[in-house]
């Protein structure tokens, strides 16, 4: 072989090596932008589940006006107790969801509210329940086991009459700060929750309107909490509700399914309180 | 014989194949560079439409039939961000407002969310782009 010769041999060589480092550089590129590509996909459709599941979470809880707030082993809720709803409202936001927002978002949501529209709202949080009856402005805490309460309330009215209930040496702890424009009463103390409802409550007057707490046996149950009120005036009744478990609550929803699949991703379950 | 190069067959073929694989890697680096920029963007029309919501601005909106609040929001994007914000009820849109003095012209991206303003439903579409 000539001088001449191998040096382009040598020369073939060292350019079928530099573009062999490139092609393998290039597909390197290639195959790290697919990656990286597929990731933020993935990340972006998990994130937008989460966006339209809680985007739809946040218009119910809006919905009905109450505020609930998981603190470790207590759950808040706060509410207007004479607040009122229009449930027809509740079912055109179910059209609207499954019919235009559904378009919208991309992939395929279903929502269906239909345990809700019946006039109660019904938000479960480890397997308790509070429920809110809108139409006869009634709230009950339904316990599987114990719960103790702190309530705050405050009316803006004057009231004509009050019966103090009867606190016992066991039972549920409850604390009650309750005001109106009479002032404040607060006391605290175990209150017997397996007793009849109708033995033992604690009851203000409104002139021809009522507002009575209980914690009593309810439906067979035991430490239900109900206050109930009896208005036919509108003036506000805010109800500040702490429901304490002796193990931590980790999630608050709705009686409400949603279902929300983008490819890959989804959430299929009921509508978080928030 | 005088000195040089000798071009052989094996030689252009290599020429070739290396020419093919700096163009092909240079596609590919500009492919990795556009489309890393398109997922912030989505991320921030989320953030965007849920603070609107969450601070009230869009109920503020619809409840006192002004577009102040949402102007002085979008105006307050990012300098490198243009967008629009139009809001609708459930039949059409009842307001809409646009970055000011923004005029890029990449790939808008587009996101909707819903809010609920006396027991009535509407929604919201956000539209970004890069200027």
């Amino acid at each position: 072989m000539g001088e001449g010769m191998r040096r382009g041999f040598i020369f073939s060589l060292i350019a079928i090596a530099i573009s062999g480092v490139l092609l393998g550089y290039s597909l390197f590129l290639f195959n790290s932008n697919e990656e990286y590509k597929n990731l933020n996909l993935d990340f972006l459709e998990l994130k937008k589940v989460d966006f339209v599941s809680g985007n739809i979470s946040s218009n119910i809880s809006n919905f009905f006006d109450i505020n609930t707030v998981l603190k470790n082993k207590t759950v808040e809720f706060e509410i207007n107790l004479n607040g009122d709803k229009n449930f027809f409202a509740l079912s055109s936001f179910e059209t609207f969801y499954n019919n235009v927002f559904e378009n919208l978002a991309g992939g395929d949501l279903n929502v269906n509210a239909d345990g809700l529209t019946d006039g109660k709202a019904e938000i479960f949080f480890d397997n308790h329940t509070f429920e809110f009856d809108y139409n006869n402005k009634i709230i009950k805490v339904i316990p599987i086991s114990d719960l103790n309460y702190i309530l705050n309330i405050s009316v803006n009215n004057y009231y004509t009459s009050r019966t103090v209930w009867t606190y016992s040496i066991s039972g549920v702890y409850v604390t009650l700060n309750y005001s109106d424009l009479n002032g404040t009463y607060s006391n605290s103390g175990y209150i017997n929750g397996s007793a009849l409802c109708s033995t033992n409550s604690f009851t203000v007057n409104y002139g021809f309107d009522k507002l009575k707490i209980n914690v009593c046996k309810d439906n067979l149950i035991n430490g239900v909490l109900v206050i109930d009120g009896d208005f036919s005036s509108t003036y506000t009744a805010d109800v500040n509700l702490d429901a304490t478990s002796n193990s931590e609550i980790k999630s608050a929803y709705y009686n409400a399914d949603l279902n929300y699949i983008l490819n890959d991703s989804k959430y299929i379950g009921k509508v978080h309180a928030r | 014989m005088k000195k040089g190069f000798v071009i052989t067959l094996d030689l252009i073929i290599a020429i070739l194949i290396v020419f093919i694989s700096v163009t092909v890697a240079i596609t590919f680096c500009g492919l990795h560079v556009k489309e890393k920029n398109y997922f912030p963007l989505q991320i921030l029309a989320q953030d965007v439409s849920t603070s609107l919501e969450k601070s009230n601005v869009l109920t503020n909106t619809i409840a006192n039939k002004t577009s102040k609040d949402l102007r002085v929001f979008v105006n307050n994007l990012p300098v490198n961000v243009c967008g629009a914000i139009i809001v609708y009820d459930a039949q059409q849109s009842t307001v809409s407002v646009e970055k000011r003095e923004c005029y890029g012209s990449s790939d808008k991206i587009s996101i909707y969310r819903s809010f609920v303003y006396d027991e009535s439903i509407y929604y919201i579409r956000v539209i970004l782009w890069y200027g």
